[in-house]
């Protein structure tokens, strides 16, 4: 027999085939010894196969499942921390209710906070910064010298070298009434 | 006696509510409805003992701690069996993985094999029933649960899918091979 017909057979066996399918069925089990045979035997093993169905846990389940989950329901209990009793925001909103149903009071215009300020100030004061900077910048560079690299330039920096780094600068000649 | 169906039932809902709000009766009421749907699940993927009782008390301790996310959009017992399922195959890995290391092969399918005999039976029943449990144990991940949920405890088609949520087409397929692969050791059973 193959995998589909044993298929067929087990719907057949479980009435959850179409009434079309069970009718051609148990005409092909009346003219098919074979098929037969194999339904009979898928039957017996089914059968064979109930015999432990419907098993139990031991007595007192529900009691051990209980004693497990009431000891997680207490250790919730205990993190959840210091709260109020139950209904707690009716009772505020109970409170508030005068409040509530009064006339809207105007309210005040009220300053934007510091960090909304800094940042308006620093929207407005980057263009400028930057403007200067860059003014800064040009005006380095049309004095620039040969020996400067372009970020001494720009920077308005004197070069480094080697020689400039061991020289000691030269002091002016003092200069008074006993000079020569 | 056959499983309940698997309908969403207004009273659930209620039951689940209640439970989120703290009132551990509305718990208890669930544990104790859907204790025979968890335990099929369990003790049929398992087989009985401890370690299945502490998997199905497992299944209501997440289910509490995940009240909050239970939306409803699968029925309490669907919800509840998918729990049961997930953490049963996930007990079947672990024993799995202690078999790989410590256990030699020959003593480690008598490990996967629960051997809880009832004395209420007689011999031969509590063989054939000792048979198919070793025989249901033996099956692939893949098979055990459909043949446990649909041929064992007598689910539909379609409420395996919805549990195991897989195609019906997959369901009857991988049951179809299942059966086929507990027809030999069965046999002198059948």
């Amino acid at each position: 027999m193959t995998e589909s017909t044993d298929i067929e057979l087990l719907g057949y066996m479980a009435g959850e085939s179409s009434s079309s399918a069970r009718a051609e069925m148990a005409r092909r089990l009346e003219t098919e010894p074979g098929l037969k045979r194999r339904l009979e035997e898928l039957e017996r093993l089914a059968q064979t196969l109930r015999c432990i169905s419907h098993p139990r846990f031991a007595l007192g389940f529900v009691e051990r499942v209980g004693a497990r989950t009431w000891e997680l329901a207490d250790t919730a209990q205990l993190t959840r921390g210091p709260h109020f009793e139950e209904g707690f925001v009716d009772r505020v909103m109970h409170r508030l209710e005068p409040e509530l149903k009064a006339e809207p009071v105007p309210t005040l215009r009220l300053e934007p906070d510091s960090s909304a300020a800094l940042g308006w100030a620093f929207r407005r004061l980057a263009p400028l910064a930057t403007a200067a900077v860059i003014a800064l910048a040009v005006f380095n560079m049309q004095g620039a010298r040969e020996a400067q690299t372009a970020l001494e330039a720009i920077l308005g920096l004197e070069p480094v070298t080697l020689e400039t780094t061991y020289t000691i600068p030269t002091l002016p000649e003092p200069s008074g009434p006993g000079g020569s | 006696m056959t499983p309940a169906p698997l309908d969403t039932s207004a009273d659930d809902r209620a039951l689940v509510d209640a439970a989120r709000s703290g009132d551990s009766a509305a718990f208890r009421t669930i544990v104790a409805r859907y204790e025979l749907a968890v335990a099929a699940v369990v003790i049929g993927m398992l087989g009985p003992g401890d370690e299945a009782d502490d998997v199905g008390q497992e299944v209501f301790i997440r289910f509490y701690r995940a009240l909050d996310s239970y939306r409803g959009e699968a029925s309490l017992k669907t919800y509840l069996s998918r729990i049961a399922m997930n953490l049963s195959l996930n007990a079947i890995k672990r024993r799995r993985r202690l078999r790989d290391r410590f256990v030699r092969r020959n003593e480690l399918i008598a490990a996967d094999e629960p051997a809880t005999e009832d004395a209420s039976m007689d011999a031969e029943t509590n063989e054939r029933i000792q048979a198919v449990r070793s025989a249901v144990s033996r099956l692939g991940e893949k098979h055990r649960p459909v043949v446990v949920l649909r041929m064992i405890e007598g689910y539909s088609t379609r409420e395996t899918a919805e549990i195991l949520e897989i195609p019906e087409g997959t369901v009857m397929s991988r049951l179809a091979r299942g059966m086929a692969e507990l027809r030999d050791p069965l046999q002198p059973y059948a």
